[in-house]
């Protein structure tokens, strides 16, 4: 088995497995070696490299940072609006 | 099964007509949303155009006249706790890690319509509340149904407990009644006293298939019947009385993950019409959503037969059927029963969504397309669009004065050099009518439950059946 992240031209990625058929169309992708987390989800490319962005998170720490970026966001997006009235 | 055009003086007459402007536009999907001031439904047509929107308990009275969704503004009439909303979480926020239902989930909308209700395409609407399950009763019979592009897409099969039964999609629950002239049918030695949706049926090969046993560690008995119609024998019971079971085999699949009633009896099935059949199975705790394929034997192999690994889609902490009867694995059908969206959650009980796409006339390995949202606040949904794709609603904070977060986008329709389903990644679309919650929001999108019965027409307003088989509504 070859676990792979793949990076889409949409902005999303995720890791997968093709053992027997054809891979997406990725602009990018790396193999997730024995010993890296499997979460797509902490990983971005920068240089061409796969980084990881939260070194220093376990997998469910990453998931809880970005839920609370969502509420971050959707908080910013009402303070703009009422800015805006 | 060929594209049958619809008939004037067949089908098509006794299908109810679409409700919108003096075409009579008929709706073809509904978003959901349940703010602080009720429950929010929004129809839009086939190409996402918006119709009328209707608001439970809100403050205005516009278009009451125009729509006989809801007549009534007080909640003396209806109330959230009328539709059974009140288990449900508010739209303002997202399910994350928890098991409360939201619009956002990924399961809000699968082969059975959305999860939150029944919303029909002239824009009615009425609760699924069942007294053992509350509100939550689609999103558990969800779970239950099987591919088959028999050619009467009013009639939408399922198997539960052994148990082989044809609902109209109007009322699709097992727990409504049978449809009109059919009976319900047990399959003799069929040992799944909590198996769901196990089964498929392709109506080219004439052949219906059901996982018999399950022997554990990947290992199961799959019972292959022939000469099973339902074109000839809409009854489950008729079609079994007239197919012929063929013989038994066992099947052990690899790399097997987790052992659990999510894999073991909620895995689902597809029968192509070159014979390979494919195995969807959602493990657990970060052991991935597998497909496992073989080739449909023409005799008895009178041997185990290994199948083949053809993918994995890793997820994280993930729940199913074991956390729950409304969790797990479900399935989504394009309308003319043809093609399949299989999928799962990325992130404990409904956020992210990891999605296998094939279909029955597909000659390919595998799934043809495998796509992962790695999403943990909510689930990407997935929709069928026109006759034999699909496309996703990314149920992002949207509302009308933040048009931009929630959107239609990725297309996964037949194209290309094999004219197998393709993703379309760049595709989006963008609504011009919200909820009516002006805020933070997460709303859900889902097919109305009539959604099959009727052919994607020219843009606008076809009201015609499906096809000339289709004779209810």
């Amino acid at each position: 088995m070859t676990e792979k992240i793949y990076f889409l031209d949409d902005g999303s990625s995720f890791i997968a497995d093709f053992v027997d058929g054809s891979e997406p169309d990725a602009t990018a992708s790396f193999e997730i070696k024995s010993g890296m987390s499997r979460l797509a989800n902490r990983y971005s490319v920068k240089s061409g490299k796969l980084v990881d962005d939260y070194p220093d998170d376990d997998d469910e720490a990453v998931c809880v940072k970005h839920q609370e970026a969502e509420i971050a966001a959707a908080k910013k997006i009402e303070d703009d609006l009422k800015k805006g009235e | 099964m060929a594209f049958i055009p619809s008939s004037a003086s067949g089908g098509g007459s006794k299908l109810r007509k679409g409700f919108a402007g003096r075409a009579q536009r008929r709706a073809c999907y509904v978003m959901w949303s349940k703010t602080s001031s009720g429950d929010h439904y929004v129809f839009y047509d086939e190409n996402f155009n918006q119709i009328i929107p209707a608001y439970n308990n809100y403050t205005t009275r516009n278009y009451v006249t125009a729509t006989n969704v809801v007549q009534y503004h007080s909640g003396t009439f209806t109330t959230e706790n009328t539709m059974g909303y009140s288990g449900w979480g508010s739209s303002n926020s997202t399910t994350s890690s928890g098991s409360t239902l939201y619009a956002s989930m990924f399961a809000f909308n699968a082969m059975n319509g959305s999860a939150a209700g029944y919303f029909y395409s002239d824009g009615s609407a009425t609760t699924s509340r069942h007294p053992s399950y509350a509100s939550d009763n689609k999103l558990r019979n969800a779970r239950m149904f099987f591919p088959s592009d028999h050619a009467n897409r009013a009639i939408i099969y399922g198997i539960e407990d052994g148990y082989v039964f044809a609902r109209h999609v109007n009322k699709s629950s097992r727990e409504e009644l049978p449809f009109e002239g059919t009976k319900d049918v047990g399959i003799s030695g069929v040992s799944m006293s909590q198996g769901s949706g196990m089964a498929a049926y392709n109506n080219t090969r004439k052949e219906f298939i059901c996982v018999k046993l399950n022997n554990g560690s990947g290992s199961f008995d799959i019972n292959k019947f022939i000469n099973w119609d339902f074109d000839a024998y809409p009854s489950p019971a008729a079609a079994l009385a007239n197919a012929t079971l063929d013989f038994t085999y066992t099947v052990q699949h690899p790399s097997w993950g987790t052992t659990d009633l999510e894999s073991e009896q909620n895995h689902k099935l597809i029968l192509r019409d070159d014979g390979q059949i494919h195995a969807y199975v959602q493990h657990n705790h970060s052991s991935g959503f597998r497909c496992y394929y073989w080739d449909q034997p023409a005799t008895d192999p009178g041997a185990t037969i290994n199948t083949t690994h053809a993918a994995t889609l890793t997820n994280t902490t993930s729940y199913g059927r074991d956390q729950s009867q409304m969790t797990g694995q479900r399935i989504v059908s394009s309308r003319d029963g043809r093609n399949y969206c299989f999928m799962a959650p990325y992130y404990y009980y409904y956020s992210g969504s990891l999605r296998h796409f094939t279909g029955m006339g597909e000659t390919a390995v595998g799934p043809s397309v495998s796509l992962s949202d790695t999403n943990s606040s909510f689930g990407l949904q997935v929709l069928p669009f026109r006759d034999d794709g699909f496309i996703h609603w990314y149920p992002g904070n949207g509302y009308a004065s933040n048009p931009t977060g929630a959107y239609l986008y990725n297309g996964v329709r037949v194209g290309g050099i094999n004219q197998v389903l393709e993703s379309n990644g760049n595709e989006y679309r963008y609504l011009p009518m919200w909820h009516g919650s002006n805020t933070t929001n997460y709303p859900g999108m889902a097919a109305v439950d009539d959604y099959r019965l009727f052919k994607y027409g020219s843009g606008s307003s076809d009201n015609s059946a499906y096809n000339e088989h289709i004779r209810q509504g």
